[in-house]
């Protein structure tokens, strides 16, 4: 019988095919992404005591936003509080690493948001608890939200990273992701409704260091 | 099979459901951290989750691509050439990655016999099919009805819960005809094995002769299988591909509804340039396929049946599972 075990492997191969491109990430969800920008706020000692971020999200999830707002009456005011406690539980996406050790954010202030081109854009105010010094040590910091459903990158748009009232001697240093393919495969293979998990977010992060000479 | 078949319930079952419009934080449990990497790294990558990879990263440019190009067409002249390229090139990567209609049609060709130019059009048909539906879709319900564009992507939703049902048809029909067609053989070749011993030396046999080779064209285009090809593009066309929705829902809040009709225009003929590739490679192997097993055994008439079978219950699958997954995400604001 070997042209039926002919036949089957055609069959099988075809399954394989068909199973290949029929799973995985067939339904992968859209993509969503978050333009950040941040503004470094030096005392006057030339410690940093604050950091002030403004993110712009990308413009169609700005478009479902609003229009559920619209459906559902709720104003943007009240997103913006529900986006704010969500965040807070996660260091609002923020990881500051100073001396060895990640630096303690306060509550927010100063939370704004409204839409620019059809984008929402939310802008408010994190205090350092303890101020930390750049000139010592580096301040090294990254935003991402952990699951990776927003991917959260430095606007392309300058100044995207202000260094406000800083000593003249501060620089900063953005490194883009370090990406190896292992990782990429996962994040693709995800399916529309799986949840990469909550470490997956920080691998795709920026990296930006904070130095005073 | 049946570890396939476990397989796909345990992906259908254990997707989590949310709401499509989350919050920033809504969806992490814990808090981040650095060391949380659970599954990635440590895994061996292989050639197609690879290629997978690579697509979903280009997928990921051409999303930012897109809009930015629709961004800055705003309050200008002209059709957008830029928009309209980047859509095509979309549409022919786009189609490259994992996809329900890529699954579906190329399922149908590898297990069904048919011709050349019947696999190209279904491909054609059904990518063009596609854009068409998104037109109508977020167009016709914004632009006429009046719709909120988000209520389009729900509407698109349901259009692909219909398809996944015509889907689900489809594949219950052919596993029904082959099964009967399987019946059928069965019962002729227990009837031949008992009256006649021939030798196959000569090939020559008239038609009461059991012993088939290929079916002829006519075979090929019954009535039934024409249903099949119309269900097949239809099943594929009427699920809105997710790039022209996001790109026409765009460009009605952006005012640009001339140019998302052209670049959606040229999405679907790089879909369609895609698809009828794989159309072409999966007509092509089945048929090299069957010349290889015409010639040797008689009982081949009852593995294409088998074959037929099995593809007709694959796509029944395929649908069940679809459907399944789509009921699993809830529309944030319901229906």
């Amino acid at each position: 019988m070997m042209g039926i075990q002919h036949y089957y492997r055609c069959g099988m191969a075809g399954l394989m095919l068909g199973i290949f491109l029929g799973t995985s990430s067939l339904q992968a969800h859209h993509h969503n992404w978050i333009d950040v920008f941040a503004e470094w706020q030096f005392d006057t000692k030339g410690l940093i005591s604050g950091v002030k971020l403004r993110w712009l999200f990308e413009d169609y999830y700005s478009v479902l936003l609003v229009d559920d707002a619209v459906t559902t009456g709720e104003e943007l005011q009240a997103i913006l509080n529900k986006i704010l406690s969500n965040t807070a539980k996660h260091h609002y996406f923020l990881q500051i690493e100073h001396e060895g050790g990640e630096a303690s954010l306060g509550t927010h202030e100063q939370a704004t948001i409204g839409v620019q081109n059809h984008r929402i854009e939310n802008e408010f105010l994190l205090p350092i608890t303890v101020p930390l010094d750049p000139r010592h040590r580096d301040i090294v910091y990254q935003i991402a939200e952990p699951t990776y459903y927003f991917e959260m990158l430095h606007a392309e748009e300058s100044p995207v990273i202000v260094l406000k009232d800083a000593p003249p001697s501060c620089r900063y240093r953005l490194e883009p992701p370090k990406l190896d393919a292992a990782l990429v495969a996962y994040a693709a293979s995800l399916g529309v409704n799986e949840s990469g998990g909550d470490g997956l977010g920080i691998q795709f992060a920026e990296t930006v260091t904070i130095r005073c000479e | 099979m049946f570890i396939v078949l476990a397989w796909m319930g345990a992906i259908a079952f254990s997707a989590e459901s949310h709401a499509t419009t989350l919050l920033p934080g809504e969806q992490a449990t814990t808090e981040q951290s650095r060391d949380g990497n659970h599954a990635s790294t440590e895994r061996a990558v292989g050639i197609w989750e690879l290629a997978a990879a690579w697509v979903w990263a280009k997928q990921r440019e051409f999303h930012r691509a897109l809009t930015r190009e629709l961004r800055e067409l705003r309050g200008k002249e002209g059709v957008g050439w830029a928009l309209v390229l980047m859509s095509f090139l979309y549409g022919v990567l786009h189609a490259a990655g994992p996809g329900h209609g890529k699954a579906v049609l190329t399922t149908y060709l590898l297990t069904h016999q048919s011709r050349l130019n019947r696999g190209i059009a279904m491909g054609t048909a059904a990518a063009l099919l596609q854009g068409v539906t998104a037109l109508v879709l977020v167009y016709g319900l914004v632009g006429l009805a009046g719709w909120l564009p988000r209520e389009t992507e729900t509407a698109s939703l349901w259009a692909a819960r219909v398809s996944f049902i015509l889907l689900a048809t489809v594949g219950l029909y052919l596993l029904v005809r082959a099964a009967r067609t399987l019946f059928g053989t069965v019962r002729r070749l227990r009837y031949e094995a008992g009256h006649v011993h021939h030798d196959h030396d000569g090939h020559v046999h008239g038609e009461s002769c059991g012993c088939r080779h290929l079916p002829t064209a006519v075979e090929i285009d019954t009535v039934g299988s024409r249903h099949a090809t119309a269900g097949v593009v239809l099943a594929i066309g009427l699920r809105p591909c997710s790039g022209a929705v996001l790109v026409l829902i765009l460009a009605t809040v952006m005012d640009l509804m001339w140019h998302g009709a052209f670049a959606v225009i040229g999405m679907s003929v790089g879909t369609a340039i895609t698809i009828v590739s794989l159309a072409i490679l999966a007509t092509k192997a089945r048929d090299w396929a069957s010349a290889v097993v015409a010639h040797r055994s008689p009982l081949w008439s009852l593995a294409a049946g088998g074959v037929g079978a099995f593809g007709g219950a694959l796509l029944l699958l395929l649908a069940l599972w679809l459907l399944n997954t789509s009921f699993a995400m809830k529309p944030a604001m319901g229906l």
